[in-house]
């Protein structure tokens, strides 16, 4: 034992040290959140509940029924049934997501042509019953009016992923005048 | 043989094929839109476009012939650049709509453009946006889809020989459409929607219903005629959503015809059998199997014992698997004990085996549905082949465009009669007078094959017979003029190749066993093979039925069974002759002559069972009703008419309780205390494997004449003015057809064709209705005034049970001509 260890142990200098570093962080702010009661505003982008996008102008779901959706989800948890409505056009008769199988890759929102499917960024449901987690198109739409209200989604529609889903449809229409004006 | 060289590998191919078919042949893919193997080369999209080395200019392969030594590229990068530019092209008008089109994901032209680049394009024009046609039943036509590679259109005119679509206008705006713009009204084969590269085509029935990708494709088999098609039915959810056909796969090749594609829906019908029923004091009401097997047991025994097993009939079904109709007439043979068996077959296949056994010594008569090809002469008789074997009738078409001559004999103006290169309009129901008419003229003129006919017995007598035929008298009981007889006769002995086919079955009255009797002295004239004479077994199983031993005068495998039971014009047309019979899977009101006469007998039974998918008019009389499975609904085999036997896969959940035929008729035979010794359907796969014979070899041809003479229909008279003749319709097979939603849009009840002359004589309007009084009964029914029928006849089909045609007809017991008199008023 060396004189500097001995002397170490006689004045609990290591003990000091480490109140010192409690004594430190006492008087620093805290970086932990009381989750339930203070949230976190969730990153931009984040894949949270399903939502289906409602027109504003029609005030009707923009989902044409497609199907890439469905075709691309890994997880095969989209249903989607559609019929011939009167004026010959196609309707989507039901839209399911059974959100409980959902892995939140959002390949779905990749894949739809249309922007009519986003991941909203709410992430807290639960509850007691399978059922209460296989969502209807109406509860889907709700989910949008609910969570990507204003200028909130259509943000979202314009700022994440790539390709911009929402261009599909708009470049189709306009797309060979733009092209030779170039 | 050709050789050439394709992207640097030797490959050779038949003399005659394009470049295009020698790399599809050798598995070397070259894109194409406008090519398919039934039609001619056309070379309007420029897809298929190659190098060839030592020529200046790329060509288009489907449309240049290979030659020896040819050395072809397929995939230079100028090949490549050029048909990106052709895609763009493409591209200019198509509204890329594909995110609502149903096509998506087995489109040609989303495959290409996905393989060869963007869908943008550098060409400035207006998307088209002409709204899809959808006044048409059953296919829909969406002109801003269409690419006009004009395949629907070629394939229309050539191959199913209807021209019902044609390219209407030039350059940008041509558009694919019916005549004048009108609704699409055609045979309804939906050949066009399997063959469009795009959505332009679309079947209906499945618009919006399911996208291509999540449709889960299984091969079938098709449940209507004897041709046998393969099927490939997409499925959805356990449902089926659409049928198909794949190019080169199964008998038909890919070919479908309306029933094949649209009628499966029948076994979606709302009447549906779903639980067993007994009928107490005058109603039906819903019991238990056990309670029906119960009930079928005891009242079966005591019939038995009481009155022997010979008073219990049965009456089986080509709709049923060959296991099922197995399995039914074990049951009756060991379980019941009785040889009373019989089917619809009586009525059409069965008289051609009896002719085919009385004139060749043979059994199992079957066709070859690709024998028309190559044929110099092919002769038909009062029968419309397009319409009860839509495949074979293909390949007689087919046949003629190669350059067969094709003789239509017939009274109707028909499909076949439209692309016969002579049609000799008889009467009607004098096919026996024509052909003896030509065996006299052969006679007279020493045409016969010596080599064959010298050999047989009593050629002296048989020609005794023929003596009353001279041609003046076939003249005026045919109509046919006499240089015509003779042209035609001297055709079909001066031709080296010939095939004479007809088609017979309960739905038509105007041929019998007399008119294929007089076709086989015929053959023997000619000293054909007995291959020469083509007659489809009419039913989906009608063949494989007879080979199963649902007769009454044979067992299994063509094996006598001793005593010979009551066949079906004894148990259905003499009441009180059975106590008890069970029905199954057949609808004797319906399809089989003289209702009324078989209603009494059916009341005058102690114990009727009926065993079907449906509730039909006959189990409206039943004592006891059983729910079986359809087609869809069960594993099993089909035998078509040209003996092929084939595997139906079970693809849907039975509907309600139903149960497949064998497990009914096992768990009867074990409800009575027998054991069937079957308990899958692999053990009865066994039992008649065991059994088979090779059929066809198995007995030594000999060749004897049978006289025929000619024994005409009821004759028309001042009272019964009229003769009415049984014809099937091209978009129904028997009655369970009627049951289809889809196949109801086109054809829902049964119109009377009359002439127009005869229209006015008795003062009928179009699509007025119509009485119609036969010595049996009285009918109303609606009249569709055509050209295509010859005056003092009416034309009427039989499928449908609420039309009630069969009230006016009448049986011959002897499988001769029953064409009927009738009374014509306006109702």
């Amino acid at each position: 034992m060396t004189a500097s260890e001995l002397i170490k142990k006689i004045f609990f200098l290591e003990i000091i040290k480490g109140l010192g570093l409690t004594v430190k962080h006492f008087v620093s702010p805290s970086i932990t959140r009381q989750y339930p009661i203070e949230k976190r505003e969730p990153v931009p982008g984040a894949r949270g509940l399903h939502a289906l996008v409602r027109d504003a102008e029609t005030g009707k779901e923009r989902c044409v029924g497609c199907g890439l959706c469905a075709a691309m989800c890994p997880s095969q948890c989209i249903h989607i049934y559609t019929s011939e409505g009167e004026e010959h056009q196609k309707i989507v008769d039901r839209y399911e997501v059974e959100v409980l199988r959902c892995v939140y890759c959002a390949l779905c929102v990749e894949a739809c042509p249309y922007a009519a499917l986003v991941l909203t960024d709410h992430f807290e449901y639960s509850g007691y019953t399978r059922e209460e987690f296989y969502y209807t198109k109406e509860m889907l739409l709700a989910n949008w009016d609910k969570y990507m209200s204003g200028d909130k989604g259509m943000n979202y529609i314009k700022n994440f992923w790539r390709p911009r889903s929402g261009d599909f449809a708009k470049k189709v229409e306009s797309e060979p005048a733009e092209k030779v004006e170039k | 043989m050709v050789q050439l060289t394709i992207n640097g590998k030797k490959v050779s191919t038949k003399k005659g094929n394009t470049i295009l078919e020698a790399a599809l042949d050798n598995n070397i893919k070259i894109p194409h839109l406008c090519h398919d193997k039934r039609l001619m080369p056309y070379g309007g999209c420029r897809l298929c476009i190659v190098e060839i080395e030592g020529r200046k200019k790329p060509e288009a392969s489907c449309a240049t012939f290979a030659t020896d030594g040819l050395s072809v590229w397929t995939d230079t990068p100028k090949v490549i650049k050029i048909r990106q530019t052709v895609l763009e092209l493409i591209l200019v008008h198509h509204p890329l709509d594909c995110p609502v089109c149903d096509k998506a994901g087995e489109c040609d032209i989303q495959d290409l453009v996905y393989q060869y680049g963007s869908p943008r394009t550098r060409f400035v024009a207006e998307k088209n946006h002409a709204l899809p046609d959808t006044r048409g039943p059953l296919v829909e036509l969406t002109s801003s889809r269409c690419v006009l590679c004009g395949k629907c259109v070629r394939l229309c005119a050539e191959h199913q020989g209807k021209g019902a679509l044609g390219l209407i206008g030039r350059g940008f705006p041509t558009v694919v459409q019916p005549a004048f713009g009108e609704a699409l009204e055609c045979d309804f084969c939906g050949q066009c929607i399997d063959v469009c590269p795009t959505g332009a085509l679309m079947n209906k029935s499945l618009k919006f219903k399911a996208r291509p990708w999540f449709l889960e494709e299984k091969d079938s088999i098709c449940s209507f005629c004897g041709c046998g098609c393969t099927l490939t039915l997409g499925l959805t959810d356990g449902k089926i959503q659409r049928s198909r056909g794949m190019q080169d796969r199964g008998v038909n090749r890919g070919n479908l015809c309306g029933r094949g594609r649209f009628g499966f829906d029948y076994i979606y019908s709302e009447n549906r059998l779903r639980s067993p029923m007994i009928n107490k004091g005058g109603e039906l009401v819903t019991v238990t199997w056990d309670e029906a097997l119960n009930y079928i047991s005891d009242r079966m025994k005591s019939i038995i014992n009481a009155h022997g097993p010979s008073s219990i009939g049965a009456i089986g079904s080509p709709r049923c698997t060959n296991e099922e109709n197995y399995c039914f007439q074990k049951f009756m043979r060991n379980v019941v004990g009785s040889n009373n068996i019989d089917s619809s077959a009586s009525f059409g296949y069965g008289l051609v085996e009896k002719a085919w056994h009385m004139a060749f010594g043979l059994s199992g008569h079957r066709i070859d549905l690709k024998y028309p090809t190559g044929k110099e002469v092919i002769l038909a008789i009062e029968s419309d082949l397009t319409v009860t074997h839509p495949v074979f009738g293909l390949n007689i078409l087919q046949a003629q465009r190669e350059g067969s001559e094709l003789i239509v004999a017939d009274s109707r103006e028909t499909k076949l009669t439209r692309h016969s290169t002579r049609w000799a309009r008889i009467k009607q129901g004098t096919g026996v007078v024509f052909l003896n008419g030509i065996m006299r003229i052969m006679m007279d003129r020493g045409l016969i094959d010596n080599q064959i006919v010298l050999h047989m017995k009593d050629v002296s007598a048989f020609e005794e017979t023929l003596k009353e035929y001279t041609p003046s008298k076939v003249s005026e009981i045919t109509g046919l003029s006499r240089d015509e007889l003779v042209t035609i006769t001297e055709t079909l002995v001066h031709a080296k190749t010939r095939m004479l086919t007809l088609s017979i079955g309960v739905s038509e009255n105007s041929k019998g066993l007399d008119t294929v009797l007089a076709a086989t002295n015929l053959i023997h004239l000619l000293g054909e093979s007995p291959d020469a004479l083509q007659i489809p077994a009419e039913y989906a199983n009608t063949f494989g039925l007879y080979q199963m031993g649902v007769r009454p005068d044979a067992g299994p495998a063509y094996q006598w069974t001793g005593v010979e039971g009551k066949n079906i014009f004894e148990m259905l047309y003499e009441p009180y002759s059975l106590k008890a019979l069970y029905i199954m899977g057949a609808d004797p009101l319906v399809n089989f002559p003289d209702k009324s006469e078989i209603i009494t007998t059916l009341k005058s039974l102690y114990l009727l069972i009926v065993q079907d998918i449906a509730l039909t008019e006959t189990a409206k009389f039943a004592h006891v009703i059983l729910p079986a499975s359809s087609w869809a609904e069960k594993e099993g085999t089909y035998t078509n008419a040209e003996g092929v036997s084939q595997m139906l896969p079970r693809l849907i959940e039975p509907a309600g309780q139903s149960l497949p035929d064998w497990k009914i008729l096992k768990n009867l035979a074990r409800t009575m205390g027998e054991d069937m010794a079957v308990h899958d359907t692999t053990d009865i796969v066994r039992e008649i494997d065991s059994l088979r014979v090779k059929y066809y070899d198995s007995f030594p041809m000999t060749r004897i004449f049978n006289p025929v003479h000619y024994v005409p229909g009821e004759e028309p008279d001042t009272e019964y003015p009229v003769n009415m003749v049984l014809r099937d319709v091209l978009q129904h097979a028997g009655s369970m057809s009627t049951r289809s939603k889809t196949l109801n849009l086109i054809s829902s009840e049964a119109l009377l064709e009359i002439n127009r002359t005869d229209a006015d004589r008795f003062g009928i309007s179009h699509n007025g209705y119509v009485k119609v009084i036969s010595r049996r009964g009285t009918v109303y029914l609606k009249a569709a005034v055509s050209d295509s029928v010859p005056d003092g006849n009416v034309y009427v089909p039989t499928h449908f049970p609420h039309s009630a045609v069969s009230t006016l007809t009448h049986q011959s017991g002897k499988g001769r001509i029953t064409t009927e008199a009738v009374r014509i008023e306006t109702a």
